[in-house]
């Protein structure tokens, strides 16, 4: 990291390379397409060099770098709402828990993780994301989406239960007394 | 005693009780709770699942190209820009306040004329008249855009006519350096390309409405797209009334200035 940030070109370039994938990763998981990702990815990249300059040194490198990559598939996905889509709802909608719309069978009797949580509409997919995968809390989660943490909190519950019943559990919760007539 | 109105609703106590977010009351009500206990168990699963999921796999095509682009950004003495920022509605209703004055007052000079020389006035008749009618077409226009700049609040009586009479020049927006995390690099040839698509562009037909992004100054005109060699597509603008004039490329959705090359 040292000799990146004084110059070193080759340094840099080996920076990157090491966290590419990691970083890919991060934007892959929370823009929930490859498309997004590569695009999210590569932004981050630009984002990694233009900010290590002012890289402090106060955590650790990959910590600032994914944190980067997380800003910048937000700003994807934001871009991606933009360019006319599906905009962040409100938070009493679109919970995708209550969608009864029937799968493919494939994706009912076996879904993957991964596939289950690209299904996830962005809202509840990026705080999950940011919960499970970059361990973040939910201040900082709120912070980041420009949310109410008491929102990420339902957001994030409400992934969960999304991804209990797209893994083929229709009764996440079985017998919740708040859910019983 | 637990306080219920303090805890959140059932249906995300488990959750949140997975993630330590709940206070003393909070724990103790899921705790004492088996069903609650049964929803942080599967709850868990799910969490450990998520966060063990593998890397997806992964294109080294385009890894190798975003590395090449990061490492150009390294080269690149570009320095980004990014709109001031400010509500968004407050632009579009001083735009929609000013094509609404612009109108009236547009009107009254018509009618003005029309009564001094009582013959036909069902158009203006006057350069003035005509300057304040163009500029309350271009006023309304802009505010039915996406995002009216403030600029429209005093719009100008036509691009030519503003160069030609010596009005005050907008000066670029400030540099920020937060933008950074946003701006995608172009890479020299990038910036040769965006000015020889602002030559091209030059001279523009009178003022031309955003396609997605509002103007970076007052007086630049959309002039249409530019692609940077890494792929990132951006909105042209030219600034006319610059010296040298200016093409800018903003980048479409967040509208941030990728770039800003003069033209002479």
């Amino acid at each position: 990291v040292a000799a990146a940030r004084s110059g070193d070109r080759a340094a840099l370039d080996a920076l990157l390379r090491s966290h590419y994938d990691r970083v890919y990763g991060v934007c892959r998981r929370i823009t929930g397409n490859d498309a997004d990702a590569a695009d999210a990815a590569q932004n981050a990249l630009i984002a990694i060099v233009r900010g290590l300059p002012r890289f402090d040194g106060r955590s650790a490198f990959a910590t600032w770098a994914y944190r980067i990559a997380t800003n910048a598939s937000l700003d994807e996905l934001r871009r991606r709402n933009r360019r006319g889509t599906v905009g962040l709802p409100d938070d009493n909608e679109g919970d995708p828990a209550a969608d009864d719309r029937p799968f493919d069978a494939d994706v009912t009797e076996r879904m993957a993780l991964g596939a289950a949580l690209d299904r996830l509409p962005d809202e509840f997919r990026a705080p999950v994301v940011l919960r499970d995968l970059l361990d973040l809390d939910y201040a900082q989660i709120a912070e980041a989406l420009g949310i109410p943490p008491g929102t990420v909190r339902s957001r994030i519950s409400r992934g969960r239960a999304a991804l209990v019943k797209l893994l083929g559990n229709q009764t996440p919760f079985p017998d919740r007394p708040s859910s019983q007539p | 005693m637990t306080n219920r109105d303090d805890l959140p609703p059932d249906d995300e106590l488990a959750s949140a009780y997975v993630d330590g977010e709940l206070d003393a009351s909070g724990r103790a009500r899921v705790e004492s709770d088996p069903t609650l206990l049964a929803e942080v168990a599967a709850l868990r699963e799910i969490r450990a699942a998520v966060a063990d999921l593998p890397t997806p796999e992964l294109d080294h095509a385009r890894r190798d190209a975003a590395i090449k682009a990061a490492l150009a950004t390294a080269d690149s003495n570009v320095v980004p820009f990014t709109r001031p920022t400010g509500h968004r509605w407050v632009g579009a209703v001083l735009g929609v306040a000013a094509a609404v004055l612009l109108v009236l007052f547009g009107a009254a000079v018509v009618r003005g004329g029309g009564q001094s020389s009582n013959s036909s006035a069902s158009a203006p008749t006057t350069a003035a008249a005509r300057a304040e009618a163009a500029a309350a077409t271009t006023a309304a226009a802009g505010a039915a855009s996406a995002d009216a700049s403030a600029t429209l609040a005093s719009p100008q009586p036509g691009g030519e006519a503003v160069a030609g009479g010596g009005a005050a020049v907008p000066s670029p927006l400030p540099p920020n350096a937060d933008s950074s995390f946003k701006a995608a690099a172009p890479t020299d040839a990038d910036l040769a390309a965006l000015r020889d698509a602002g030559r091209r562009a030059l001279p523009l037909p009178p003022p031309t409405v955003a396609a997605g992004c509002p103007a970076p100054t007052p007086g630049a005109d959309f002039a249409g797209t530019v692609l940077w060699s890494t792929g990132v597509t951006a909105e042209l603008f030219l600034e006319r009334r610059l010296s040298p004039p200016t093409a800018w490329a903003l980048a479409p959705g967040s509208c941030l200035v990728l770039a800003t090359v003069p033209l002479a």
